[in-house]
């Protein structure tokens, strides 16, 4: 049912460039909107533009060129990703990068036990036996059922219980 | 109403300083008076927000145009349902609205917090005053909403065009009580270690308050998607506009969160990590109130530019030295209990589900700030949109999605390798299957097909655990459907969590489907006119206006066929020789196989008064596929522009959003005392009543 | 009419902040409580309950059988501490114990707050 809605022509027409160009091309006058999604009048010649130029057979970075030559790089969706820009896209690798480095470093931190805190979780046995008895029996935990308990199949506690 | 409205905005700013700096006072002297009137007074700054903003409803049902800003966003003619809106809708309501929701938050917190936490308290008090104190300054001073007119304007301007919509009255107030919720779980976490209590004991109430802010927040995002692509009209739900980015980063790093907090709460570790999310998601919400009201980055919603920004990144720079410098001062006690003993282990699988989280934020962040470092650095303005994030991020929320369906699958502390054949091999065979069968129908597009993979293997995994718990109940006599409710009953936060991983498992099938294999054409038609686009067939049947006074408008009724492709083969190959995906037809004859399936009536509207149209799309929608109208102009000649896209999946994407609140409440519910247990049950009544 | 309205909004919020003071009531700085017996047998009897947890946990395959055992002994004993708490009144002892003491209440609440949320 999935795939009924995916399988399409997948030839890719002039009209889905044009498409494809629109969102790669923002609206100068709006706010963060791309020619594709906005009707301002602007966006409208914009979008005649674009398929003015694809009809001549331009290809997409001619076409992207030319409205950058007259409205600024800005008017693209995306930063090219030459000279400064290249920086924008090389980020997100550093940040990847920078992330598993600090990951790493929490796992060598976190190998280092805090003994302390050990320490004083360690108990006097002796000291407790009678309270461990008590605790036993208000839980119905006895010595010969833990090896009955070791059931690996799936019943539930109840009926290991039973 | 100005005047009520702006002394109990300087009462709550009286308050709150008096409950911030009596909170500290009286720890540091012992006076255990004073730090209970500090909590007196945070509960009464309920009180001054709420007669601010009655004072402020009332003004606009009675039309006070006095108000600056009841004349600004109201009118006459608008409909009262809409004051609820209006008082939001623009930069001083907001915020009151923000403060007000802050207040009520606080102090349901602090009034139900457990006795354990009785020492942190008064500096959790101290913290959320504090924040109080921020608003209500700036509202005092700098924004408020009770600003008075030199002179009356007879007729206001009336409310925001778009704003009139089911989903308004919604979205922005989830999105803005969602955002600032996080300062609950932040004050308790700073406040407990502002009182040097570095055990778990906020744990708890920073877990509860934290997953309901993300759950509001999540539902608000989700609605302003939805209404988005049902009502702004520009073909999509999520463009990465600042905005949107800057209340994802936030969520992102709560969601980081509401899963690291397990791993404190079962196995003591990750405390670092926990204060630093909150401390973080805490900061990444004052930036987005910062970006809101005029930060340096432009988006559909900016409110205003103004000093107001200013003010708020001062808070912002302060919010980010305080925080983190309380958790570098007190980072050496909040070391681990225990070791991470291996990387198969779900310790491990949630460490990586920080980073992962932590890395979409970041990346989102950057490519948010790029525009202004570039503006900066070379004075070149760049612009950073939805292609940007698109691809820079599309990796790594796929890497999350793995982790949603491999994390459940390890045990804690060590997998064994018996353990990881028993629970991987299933769904990876699975994933596995779903891309061979997809590759072999046909479908294309590579990295959609591993996506679909990788949903099938994380929904197998799920599902799997589920029938196996199901399963088990149900031998012991229970029917299907109330063992699987019984097993859910039993763990809640896991089964909670499960039902929302499914939730993003159908969001993840609606967003690969629209990026994927969306189909698009535009055309012009007369009336009588079809615009053919694959398998469908739009008919312009007639024109409709519902123009009034204030707006220009109308609408274009459409009739939908579903059509068989032959019969329009020649049609077809003529607009394919042309470039184009779809074609018109000029008589409305119909063909062979032409069904009529749908009615569809998308609107335009164009607002005189605020110079901005609206447009309501025609949809129709199954979940297959929609089928997305968009009238894009109505032409002097009698012609209507439009603009026709196939959303395959899109239905998958609001249809996650009741799953996705229904997964929330069920993790957020507390644990019944009782258990189905009986024996249990006898054995602890037993006891307690010795 | 607003005038008065806002002042009755700001002497009552001026009274109620102020009762502490005036009030007869006795405040006492309850920073060195450690928990009533009350809280503490409550405590013991979320750890019964977490024990009961960890036997799901263990019949749908989330433990091994030795985590089980090992995690549950730690938790016995636990609730043993707990339940000799309960006879033998604790003082709470200044800072020089500090470290011993964090740990400690960090294992009771953590323990404690296991109870509901065997993830």
């Amino acid at each position: 049912m999935i795939t009924f809605g995916c399988i399409r022509e997948e030839d890719i027409t002039l009209e889905q460039r044009m498409h494809q160009l629109n969102n790669q091309l923002m609206c100068p006058v709006c706010d963060a909107q791309t020619i594709d999604g906005s009707n301002a009048q602007i966006s409208k010649d914009m979008r005649a533009k674009v398929q003015e130029l694809l009809d001549e057979g331009k290809s997409n970075s001619e076409i992207k060129d030319y409205f950058v030559l007259r409205y600024g790089e800005d008017i693209l969706a995306a930063p090219k990703g030459i000279g400064f820009n290249l920086l924008a896209w090389i980020m997100p690798v550093f940040i990847f990068l920078a992330g598993i480095s600090i990951a790493f470093l929490a796992l060598k931190n976190m190998r280092r036990a805090n003994t302390k805190a050990a320490l004083t979780v360690t108990y006097k046995q002796h000291d407790l036996s009678e309270y461990l008895k008590q605790v036993d029996t208000d839980l119905g935990i006895y010595e010969d059922k833990i090896s009955q308990d070791h059931n690996p199949n799936n019943q539930s506690a109840d009926e290991r219980k039973s | 109403m100005a005047e009520l409205g702006t002394m109990a905005l300087l009462i709550g700013l009286g308050v709150n300083a008096y409950s911030l700096l009596g909170s500290i006072i009286g720890v540091k002297i012992g006076l255990p008076e004073l730090i209970v009137s500090s909590r007196r007074a945070l509960y009464m700054s309920i009180l001054s927000a709420s007669v601010a903003s009655t004072a402020l409803i009332a003004a606009f049902v009675q039309n006070e145009f006095a108000i600056k800003y009841v004349a600004d966003h109201s009118n006459t003619i608008m409909d009262r349902a809409y004051v609820w809106v209006a008082f939001y809708s623009g930069n001083e309501g907001s915020l009151l609205y923000i403060v007000l929701i802050l207040s009520i938050i606080s102090s349901i917190s602090v009034r139900f917090a457990p006795k354990q936490l009785a020492r942190s308290i008064p500096w959790t008090i101290a913290i959320l005053a504090g924040v109080q104190l921020f608003y209500f300054f700036v509202l005092s001073f700098f924004a408020n909403p009770f600003e008075l007119l030199e002179t009356v304007p007879a007729e206001g301007r009336g409310i925001n065009p778009l704003l009139t919509h089911p989903g308004m009255f919604s979205h922005p107030p989830l999105l803005m009580g969602g955002l600032i919720a996080i300062t609950i779980p932040f004050a308790f976490s700073s406040g407990a270690l502002l009182a040097g209590n570095y055990g778990d004991d906020w744990v708890n109430v920073a877990r509860i308050s934290a997953i309901l802010g993300w759950g509001v927040l999540g539902t608000g995002m989700l609605l302003g998607a939805w209404w988005a692509y049902t009502i702004l009209g520009w073909g999509g739900y999520w463009a990465w506009d600042p905005i949107e980015n800057v209340a994802l980063m936030p969520w992102l790093v709560m969601t980081a969160f509401a899963h690291s907090i397990m791993v404190q709460k079962r196995r003591g570790m990750f405390r670092m990590w926990n204060v630093a999310l909150l401390n973080i998601a805490f900061v990444l919400a004052q930036l987005g109130m910062f970006i809101n009201r005029g930060g340096p980055v432009v988006s559909v919603h900016s409110f205003a530019a103004s000093t107001l920004g200013m003010i708020f990144l001062g808070f912002l720079m302060f919010s980010l030295i305080f925080a983190f410098t309380l958790f570098l001062w007190r980072m050496p006690r909040l070391k681990s209990d225990r070791a991470m003993e291996s990387f198969l282990s779900r310790e491990a699988s949630f460490l990586v589900n920080n980073f992962l989280f932590l890395a979409v934020m970041g990346i989102t962040l950057w490519g948010v700030l790029f525009p202004l470092f570039s503006d900066l650095a070379r004075d070149v303005s760049v612009s950073v949109s939805a292609p940007y994030f698109d691809r820079a991020n599309g990796p790594v929320l796929l890497g999350i999605v793995v982790m949603m369906g491999v994390g459940p699958l390890l045990p804690w502390r060590k997998a064994s390798s018996r353990s990881l054949r028993q629970w991987f091999i299933w769904p990876t065979a699975v994933g596995i299957l779903t891309i061979l069968v997809l590759l072999s129908l046909g479908v294309k597009r590579p990295v959609a097909i591993f996506s679909f993979g990788v949903i099938a293997f994380v929904a197998f995994a799920i599902l799997e655990e589920w029938a196996r718990g199901t399963l088990a109940r149900h031998r012991n006599g229970e029917n299907w459907a109330k063992a699987w409710w019984k097993l859910v009953n039993g763990n809640r936060p896991r089964h909670g969590g499960y039902i929302v991983h499914i939730s993003i498992l159908m969001l993840g099938l609606g967003i690969i489907g629209t990026n994927f294999y969306q189909q698009r054409t535009d055309g012009a038609l007369e009336i009588g006119q079809s615009l053919v686009l694959d398998n469908y067939r739009i008919e312009y049947v007639d024109i409709g206006d519902s123009s009034r006074p204030d707006r220009i408008a109308k609408w274009a009724e459409l009739s939908v066929y579903n059509i068989d492709v032959n019969s329009y083969a020649t049609e077809k190959s003529t607009a394919k020789a042309q470039g184009s995906t779809g074609f018109t037809l000029d008589d409305s004859t119909l063909r062979p196989g032409d069904r009529l399936i749908s009615q569809i009536n998308p609107w335009h509207g164009f607002y005189l008064d605020f110079n901005m149209a609206s447009v309501r799309s025609g949809i129709r929608s199954t979940i297959i596929e929609d089928l997305y109208v968009i009238p894009r102009d109505f032409l002097p000649d009698g012609r209507v522009s439009l603009a026709v896209s196939i959303n395959p999946l899109a239905w998958w994407l609001w249809a996650a959003g009741p799953i996705f609140i229904l997964g929330t409440m069920v993790a957020l519910w507390p644990q019944a005392a009782d258990r189905p247990d009986t024996q249990m049950k006898t054995r602890i009544t037993r006891e307690s009543e010795i | 009419m607003a005038i008065i309205l806002g002042t009755i909004v700001a002497l009552l919020s001026i009274a109620i902040i102020a009762y502490p003071f005036l009030g007869s009531k006795k405040y006492k700085l309850i920073f060195g409580k450690l928990g009533t017996r009350d809280d503490i047998r409550a405590e013991r009897l979320r750890i019964y309950s977490k024990i009961h947890d960890l036997e799901a946990d263990l019949a749908s395959g989330d433990l091994t059988d030795s985590e089980f055992l090992l995690i549950r002994d730690q938790l016995r004993v636990s609730a043993a501490r707990l339940l000799k708490q309960e006879s033998i009144p604790r003082r709470y002892h200044d800072s020089d114990e500090l470290e011993e003491e964090i740990a400690r209440q960090r294992e009771q609440s953590r323990q404690a707050s296991e109870d509901r949320d065997v993830f």
